[in-house]
């Protein structure tokens, strides 16, 4: 749930991806093929500028040429990495209230909903262990309850509990934030059974 | 009044990308990889340029000359040593290709609310269909094995020797407790009762 730019990613694999599987295949086939060997042969006479019998203008020009070449990629790799991760917010909500002509600001802070969230969802009886984040999605806040139930226990009901309680936390926020429920597996207590049915 | 609206039509379009993301498996472990290959190379080729523009070599390798002994290919490459390169290179590509190209899903449902966006593991749907279909016999907690795949949720009901088991009954609840689940996408339950019978002590 974290804000990644999945988009990106996957072009970035993409072509990475293209660009080392056409290099591969075009060593081998240069180093095996004949005809492939002459193509090769046909277009390499286009890098005689960077070669070693360039005159030494026509070589400084082709070489800063890769210099620059060189930095653009390096920076796009950059992008790329520093577009993954991030997105997790201390804040929840942010309301000045200029509407009712009232100074000041209302700011409700991750750590409040995670408490009133962890200590009533935590008190379920189906639920081992949970985590309770928040996210900036699409630019908005977002709630990431993820809970561990113990074996056994009945998803549906589980959300339906869940639900009571976001229930009324949207009452003391005063705002519908939206809530992703992550039943996950595995965990401490989990392999427990849930004692009564 | 847009955080009213949003509020009001409820979270439609953040569920679905949320949900859409929480079922399919995030690349960034290749990504992370591809674009450490790529800062590499870049730094190699920057490298390799500075030396020519400072007239410079390292260790008696000048870049001109690795240029020219690769455009005079495949005279004067040892080809064993070029095809092995080329095919590591080559297979790495593909496997990059392929992590951004194919949709690679989690093994999880989602399961619809009328106020959550909720994602179940797979594992815990296969273990609820388990203690639904146990609640419904009299068998201990380890005689019920649940699989849950895309479409289909098995139990397999594995009772001690000589206990008959309501196989119709453990059905019948399964498929009650996924029809209350209501799965996306929906799933078929299926109970089999192991014919084998175990030997309990």
């Amino acid at each position: 749930m974290n804000a990644t730019n999945r988009a990106l990613g996957r072009a970035a694999l993409v072509v990475v991806g293209l660009v080392l599987l056409v290099l591969g295949v075009a060593a081998v086939l240069v180093q095996t093929v004949p005809w492939a060997a002459s193509l090769w042969q046909d277009l390499a006479r286009g890098l005689g500028d960077l070669g070693a019998d360039a005159s030494r203008e026509d070589s400084v020009t082709a070489w800063t040429w890769v210099l620059g070449g060189g930095v653009l990629l390096g920076v796009l790799a950059l992008v790329v990495l520093s577009s993954l991760g991030g997105g997790r917010v201390g804040t929840v909500v942010e309301d000045d209230g200029s509407a009712e002509g009232v100074a000041g600001t209302v700011r409700i802070d991750a750590a409040a909903v995670q408490h009133a969230l962890s200590s009533a969802i935590g008190a379920l009886p189906s639920v081992a262990s949970l985590a309770v984040d928040v996210y900036r999605v699409r630019g908005a806040r977002a709630v990431r309850i993820r809970v561990r139930p113990r074996r056994g226990a009945s998803p549906r009901a589980l959300t339906r509990s869940v639900e009571e309680v976001v229930t009324d936390l949207d009452a003391l926020l005063g705002e519908r934030l939206p809530v992703l429920l992550e039943i996950a597996r595995g965990g401490s207590g989990s392999g427990r059974e849930d004692r009564v049915h | 009044m847009s955080a009213a609206e949003g509020t009001t039509h409820g979270h439609a379009s953040v569920y679905r990308r949320v949900l859409r993301r929480e079922t399919h498996v995030s690349r960034s472990g290749a990504v992370v990889v591809a674009m450490l290959l790529t800062l590499v190379t870049a730094a190699a080729v920057v490298f390799a340029a500075v030396l020519v523009l400072l007239d410079q070599n390292v260790l008696g390798v000048e870049p001109r000359a690795v240029v020219d002994a690769a455009a005079r290919a495949p005279r004067g490459l040892e080809t064993t040593v070029v095809v092995g390169i080329g095919a590591i290179v080559a297979i790495v590509g593909l496997v990059l290709l392929l992590q951004g190209v194919l949709p690679q899903r989690r093994p999880r449902h989602t399961m619809p609310s009328r106020r959550l966006a909720v994602v179940v593991d797979d594992e815990v749907l296969a273990s609820a269909a388990a203690r639904a279909a146990r609640s419904a016999t009299r068998l201990g907690p380890d005689a019920a094995v649940g699989t849950v795949g895309r479409r289909t949720v098995d139990v397999v009901l594995r009772p001690a020797a000589g206990v008959d088991v309501p196989a119709v009954a453990a059905s019948d609840a399964v498929t009650a407790e996924f029809a209350e689940i209501d799965a996306k996408p929906s799933l078929a339950a299926r109970v089999r009762v192991q014919p084998t019978g175990r030997v309990d002590g």
